[in-house]
């Protein structure tokens, strides 16, 4: 055929219309192909285990603490110790207000990563449900012979009765601060050594939105509850379960604890308006900026104070939530624990990672910048000369340790406990919502959280 | 067959990244699914208890209410300002820019800078109307539950009326300027002008955009949980907050969640349905 008919009609072969061009052109189908053949490979690729099984491989999770010198320093720590174990370590610090639908997901998907690291109201919802794997228990044992005795409180927060679920890595009290200086303005000793009606007072005398000072700047949230209402009930005779670990929700003495901490928004007008839609960082901002005369947080505070406001730092004074009509004074405390995914395909290097990471080479540096939020687990650091000569954590140490209890105060850690009063639950913010935005009774709101907690116990027993 | 050949990677993509969540989702909705537990059939249960759950029908009226009002108020504006934007002056083309720019910016940089502004401590908004003299102490926009849907809304309208803007905007150039020649010739004054030629030229975008404008609202979630979490209390929860608090927060029960969305389904097909018919008459004049 000749390369005019070839071409077709009009067409005259070596006129630019004819192209003599050998090469295979990239057809419709060779698209189709190749489109479809990157899809495979891309739902391939995003197929990928959270639990890392090729075994030298971890992922590790981490709620974000809220001082930033530990979230810089924290990553480098755990990159130091996967180079000195000679692994790859996939770290990822999740913010607060992700952690619930994160490690929900992973969990729900089986995909949560072989060591994460959480807040210890959080721990028992997951030992609870089986997915906590019980290889931690020789991880536990391990630090204690190498690096311990531990502290004893962190032995309650790495223990749901006699099993070992975690491994504690840092103790966070809480404390009440005091702008001694807004006080002493108004005559009022601070802290407050009285009662409940003298800390209210003395907010009352200091309270002046107009100047831009609000008196007690508590949240009528979720936020920070377990050292807030969680506390207050204490100072009532009351709590959010009994020694035998069973949940007692509604109680005249909750119900009064319920009362008087609400009043304070409702009646007595001393907190902000938008105590309502606290987040976790609400009250820390409140009282960095100078509005607020009265916060209760972990030692988080203390800690960006000295960084970030030295005057404020200067004029604080730190305390226990006084006495109220049932005992006190008292505070709460928590911290943060190591778990092992039960999922996970390497608890081996698992143990191995975190046995490395507690040697006193990486643990010493990420306690002196944690500083006043993050007490050691482990007695061997209880004389670090950043708890016993800087002044605000010695007064941490003398006022507020001796009074602190731990959250689940007077019974133990349990799953019922947790599903009910875990920060992200949202069951406590739904009940000091309910009656100081839509104005629901205390009792009606308590007798709300106790249906809650009903449920649970049902479902996790306690 | 070639046509299908095309779709095909898209159709793949859209039955793995869509059709499977949404059949799982409405098969979790006749079940009770905890987090880290079976899942247990309960049937209707899901369906009954949210219908019986205050909580849940309070999340309805404030979806309808800022549905309504954001989307109302969303037309209006945009409406004004493509008209405004249809006639001729100077630095014409820079004022659309600008005002495409809300639109255009990713919705949570602005949603958290409105967050920032708003703050009743330090926001610059109520220092900017303190030193106005407008205030004389600091409004609660976010936190007062009188006030806090109506803010949200506003956050809402300023940042999506644009949409309104351009596509009512592509509508009025369409309209044939002969149109409004005759109509001044006959004595027809603006409202007269506006009534019977440029609104009913407009109908077949604005449809659309309302029916879009309309799911997205119903749909919102990232707007709200950024300036309120729904808050306070339940003052600004819609159903997709009130979904994403059932699933991960108060109940952790992924089945009753997943049923808020399968009883919201029906109504979405349904402006999805008017949607498409809109749609295709507009083809068909076309």
């Amino acid at each position: 055929m000749a390369a005019s008919e070839l071409a077709g009609p009009g067409i005259t072969p070596g006129s630019p219309a004819v192209t003599t061009n050998t090469s295979r052109r990239f057809s419709r189908r060779d698209f189709l192909k190749a489109s479809s053949l990157g899809g495979v490979a891309l739902s391939l690729a995003g197929c990928g285990s959270g639990s890392a099984g090729n075994g030298r491989q971890l992922s590790f999770w981490s709620v974000t603490p809220f001082v930033d010198a530990v979230n810089d320093l924290l990553p480098r720590t755990v990159s130091t110790v996967a180079d000195r174990l000679g692994i790859e370590v996939d770290f990822q610090m999740i913010p607060n207000e992700q952690q619930a639908a994160r490690f929900q997901t992973a969990a729900e998907s089986g995909q949560l990563p072989d060591l994460f690291m959480l807040e210890e109201v959080e721990i028992p919802r997951y030992s609870g449900r089986g997915l906590l794997s019980p290889a931690v228990r020789d991880a536990y044992a391990r630090i204690g012979e190498e690096h311990g005795p531990w502290v004893p409180s962190a032995e309650d927060l790495a223990t749901i009765g006699a099993d070992v679920v975690a491994v504690p890595f840092v103790l966070q009290p809480w404390m009440a601060y005091y702008r001694q200086d807004l006080f002493d303005r108004a005559g009022v000793q601070v802290p407050v050594t009285g009662t409940l009606d003298d800390l209210l007072r003395a907010a009352q005398a200091v309270h002046d939105p107009a100047g831009g000072v609000q008196g007690l700047a508590v949240p009528m949230s979720d936020a920070d509850a377990p050292g807030h209402i969680g506390v207050v009930n204490w100072l009532f005779g009351g709590g959010w379960q009994n020694e035998q670990g069973e949940l007692t929700i509604d109680t005249p003495q909750n119900l009064a604890a319920l009362t008087w901490y609400t009043d304070l928004y409702t009646r007595h007008r001393v907190v902000p308006q938008d105590a309502t839609s606290y987040a976790p960082v609400s009250n820390n901002t409140a009282y960095l900026n100078g509005q607020a005369a009265f916060i209760v947080n972990t030692g988080s505070v203390m800690t960006s104070l000295r960084d970030e406001r030295p005057d404020i730092y200067e004029t604080t004074v730190v305390g226990p939530w006084p006495e109220g009509p049932g005992g006190g004074p008292a505070m709460a405390t928590g911290g943060a624990a190591i778990m092992i995914a039960e999922t996970s395909e390497n608890t081996g290097l698992a143990i191995d990672f975190i046995a490395e990471l507690y040697r006193e080479e990486h643990l010493r540096p990420i306690l002196e910048v944690w500083g006043a939020e993050g007490f050691p687990v482990l007695e061997r650091y209880a004389d670090m000369p950043l708890f016993t000569d800087d002044p605000r954590l010695r007064q941490i140490t003398e006022t507020i340790v001796p009074v602190a209890r731990s959250d689940y105060w007077p019974g133990e850690s349990s799953p019922a406990y947790s599903e009910v009063f875990a920060e992200n639950a949202g069951n406590v913010g739904q009940m000091l919502t309910s009656i100081c935005v839509s104005g629901v009774p205390p009792q009606e709101a308590l007798a709300g959280l106790a249906a809650v907690a009903h449920r649970a116990s049902e479902r996790f027993g306690g | 067959m070639l046509g299908w050949l095309f779709t095909a990677p898209a159709l793949v993509v859209l039955a793995v990244a869509v059709g499977y969540p949404l059949l799982l989702a409405i098969w979790y909705s006749f079940h009770q699914k905890i987090f880290g537990l079976p899942a247990e059939f309960v049937g209707l249960g899901n369906f009954l208890a949210n219908i019986a759950d205050p909580r849940f029908r309070n999340a309805v009226v404030t979806t309808v209410i800022y549905t309504v009002v954001a989307v109302a108020f969303k037309c209006c504006i945009g409406f004004a300002v493509a008209l405004l934007l249809n006639r001729e002056f100077p630095m014409r083309g820079v004022l659309r820019s600008l005002i495409l720019l809300s639109w255009a910016l990713p919705e949570i940089a602005v949603v958290l800078g409105w967050n920032w502004l708003l703050n009743s401590q330090w926001g610059a908004l109520n220092l900017v109307l303190t030193r106005l003299g407008i205030i004389n102490e600091n409004v609660y926009w976010l936190s007062d539950p009188g006030l806090v849907l109506p803010t949200v809304i506003a956050v809402d309208v300023w940042r999506t009326f644009p949409f309104f803007t351009i596509v009512i905007l592509a509508g009025l150039q369409n309209i044939n300027k002969e149109l409004y020649e005759a109509a001044a010739v006959d004595g027809a004054s603006a409202v007269r002008r506006f009534w019977h030629i440029t609104l009913p030229q407009v109908v077949p975008v604005l449809s659309v955009a309302l029916v879009l404008a309309t799911i997205w609202n119903l749909n919102d979630f990232a707007t709200i949980w950024f300036l309120t979490r729904g808050g306070p209390g339940t003052s600004t929860e819609v159903l997709s907050i009130y979904t994403y608090q059932v699933a991960f927060s108060s109940l952790n029960d992924l089945g009753r969640a997943a049923s808020v969305s399968t009883l919201a389904m029906p109504l979405l097909a349904l402006l999805i349905v008017l949607l498409v018919k809109v749609s295709r008459r507009r083809e068909a004049e076309v």
